[in-house]
């Protein structure tokens, strides 16, 4: 006898799920597909249990939307049922499918009856452990932590650790806590206690519920966080040149370095890679910047292959410190350029003035013009101008003296009384008589 | 022809400077550098030849891990035993040779090294567990880091 499909939602607050489960022809198997969403930040951990004669246990990756058949035999009743853990309930987003169909009617063996278990039940044994996370501290110490936060109920989990070894693994138990929030939280391991080339492997237990965590296997040399380089101390190799070096504690040989650097003119790190040696050379700096250095390690790869650098050195400065005067700049920027402008307007003013008052120094090619043209008329053809022809015509008026020649029986040429500021002229050529009168 | 004995002096004095000169080279204190370099040059040879796992033959391998005290240099040998070979693809067989034939040179002796003959007896190859090349690769690399942390503190 066939039956229909069948369907259970379950409900208990878990979440939006809903079952088909259908009946097969005379089979006495069941299949059923499960279908759950997660909502929002829930995080569901199903278990399926379905009886036939003893429980079998479905493995939660093998539910999501698939089928499972489970054998029944003859006059068993086959119950299946979802339990789902408590926590559950109390993070859920999602919005509820109520009805529990109970009415289906029971039936032979062969079809099934679906209940459901009511969610009282806390099963969380499979709900994942946090996972460890461990740093080794420049070898002195060591932190494994984990995140307490992430249990629902505050737990105090248990930390055991164990150094894989040919022989025997001896196992111990986290010797100094660390708590956050009153719970433990992480442990704190001494120098003795670290072994770094020996595989080490943790374990987090819960001692309420004996759920364990696959331990966690780990590699401290690929987990060690040196300190910051420090004593950064620059020096000047040459007139432009500098090295920068600085010291780790401990470990020295085994780090590589990065150095960062840049001047207060740039706007990002400028980075170079140095191996183990600790000194850093810069070719060629500017002395009127501003220069910052710092300098990170890790412990990679001669000893280890550890992946986290150190935190950063505290910087240091070198050039020169002092900010310029920004008015300074601005006057200056801004005098030169007007200056020189302006000289060079002035300068082109007095040219052109002098052009003005300076005549021109005729070319003799325009001689010709001097007569075509000008007709003669010389102040005009040299281009001076009117008022400098007229002011270099004298304006005064001079009487002019008469010079005669004296007879020769008066005395001794040329030194004869004529001291006067008349020019003197050779006896045999008397000058003619004229006088200037300024022109009106 | 016949040498005088003065010319005879020059060239003793000569061969022994010379003879000295060899003799000096070989101090310990270069023995333990020679270590170290070669060390570090396999890291760099490792960290290559992990460039080149999918050219090479997919085998399990002898890989020693956790290895005991003074028996580093053993479980080494170990790893330079094995049958690496690249899986004929062209170009890069080359490479991948050059670089297992340095992996596979012998190491510079060390003053510990005779101490470990008369000392623990160290497990023989067969013993350690056998692992892709991905995780042989990492464990020698491991391993070579432990020796250089020990050469160097």
């Amino acid at each position: 006898m066939t039956r229909g499909n069948e369907r259970l939602i379950y409900h208990s607050g878990c979440g939006h799920g809903k079952e088909d489960i259908a009946g097969r022809n005379n089979t006495s198997k069941a299949d059923w597909i499960l279908r759950v969403k997660e909502m929002g930040e829930l995080k569901m951990t199903l278990r399926f249990q379905v009886w036939v004669t003893e429980r079998v246990m479905i493995p939660l990756t093998e539910i999501w939307n698939t089928g499972r058949e489970a054998d029944a035999g003859e006059d068993e009743e086959f119950k299946a049922s979802i339990v789902v853990p408590l926590f559950a309930e109390s993070t859920s987003k999602s919005d509820l499918h109520t009805s529990l169909n109970r009415d289906a009617a029971p039936t032979t063996a062969k079809d099934f009856l679906l209940l459901s278990t009511p969610p009282g039940t806390l099963n969380v044994s499979t709900l994942p452990l946090p996972k460890v996370q461990c740093f080794v501290f420049n070898v002195e110490y060591m932190n494994c932590t984990w995140n307490s936060s992430s249990e629902l109920q505050p737990t105090n989990l248990t930390l055991h650790y164990w150094y894989k070894t040919s022989n025997d693994d001896k196992v111990q138990e986290c010797g100094h806590y660390l708590f956050s929030e009153g719970i433990t939280s992480g442990c704190w391991f001494g120098k003795e206690e670290i072994r770094l080339y020996q595989t080490f492997v943790v374990q987090l237990q819960d001692p309420r519920e004996p759920r364990r965590q696959d331990p966690q296997t780990l590699k401290l040399q690929d987990l060690v966080i040196p300190w910051a380089p420090a004593n950064l101390t620059l020096r000047t190799l040459s007139e432009s040149q500098l090295e920068l070096s600085w010291s780790n504690r401990y470990l020295d040989h085994c780090l590589e370095h990065l150095v960062q650097y840049r001047s207060d003119r740039d706007r990002s790190w400028t980075e170079q890679s140095v191996d183990h040696r600790q000194s850093f050379s810069l070719p060629s700096v500017d002395a009127q910047k501003l220069y910052t250095f710092r300098v990170r390690s890790r412990y990679n790869p001669l000893c280890g292959s550890a992946q986290r650098w150190s935190d950063w050195s505290h910087p240091i400065h070198w050039g020169n410190t002092s900010k310029e005067n920004p008015l300074l700049f601005a006057l200056e920027a801004v005098l030169i350029p007007l200056g020189s402008m302006g000289l060079i307007v002035g300068l082109m003013c007095v040219y052109c003035w002098l052009e003005r008052t300076m005549p021109r120094i005729p070319t003799l090619k325009n001689l010709e013009d001097l007569v075509t043209e000008y007709h003669g008329n010389f102040s005009a053809w040299s281009g001076v101008s009117k008022g400098l022809a007229e002011s270099l015509q004298p304006d005064y008026s001079e009487r002019l003296c008469h010079v005669s020649e004296i007879s020769p029986k008066g005395g001794a040429l040329g030194e004869g009384p004529g001291g006067s500021p008349c020019s003197q002229h050779s006896p045999y050529w008397a000058p003619p008589c004229y006088t200037l009168k300024p022109e009106t | 022809m016949r040498s005088s004995p003065g010319n005879m002096e020059k060239i003793v004095i000569c061969l022994m400077v010379i003879f000295s000169g060899t003799v000096a080279h070989k101090s310990s204190f270069q023995g333990q550098d020679r270590l170290l370099i070669r060390l570090r040059q396999l890291i760099d040879t490792v960290d290559q030849l992990k460039n080149y796992v999918h050219d090479l033959d997919p085998e399990l391998l002898p890989a020693p891990e956790d290895v005991q005290r003074h028996c580093e240099q053993s479980a080494f040998s170990c790893f330079q035993k094995v049958e690496l070979k690249s899986a004929n693809t062209g170009d890069n067989e080359n490479i991948i040779n050059v670089l297992i034939k340095q992996l596979k040179r012998k190491l510079p002796p060390t003053n510990a090294g005779r101490r470990q003959k008369h000392g623990i007896t160290c497990p023989t190859c067969d013993s350690y567990e056998k692992k892709p090349i991905k995780e042989f690769l990492e464990r020698l690399k491991s391993l070579i880091q432990k020796m250089i942390h020990q050469r160097l503190s």
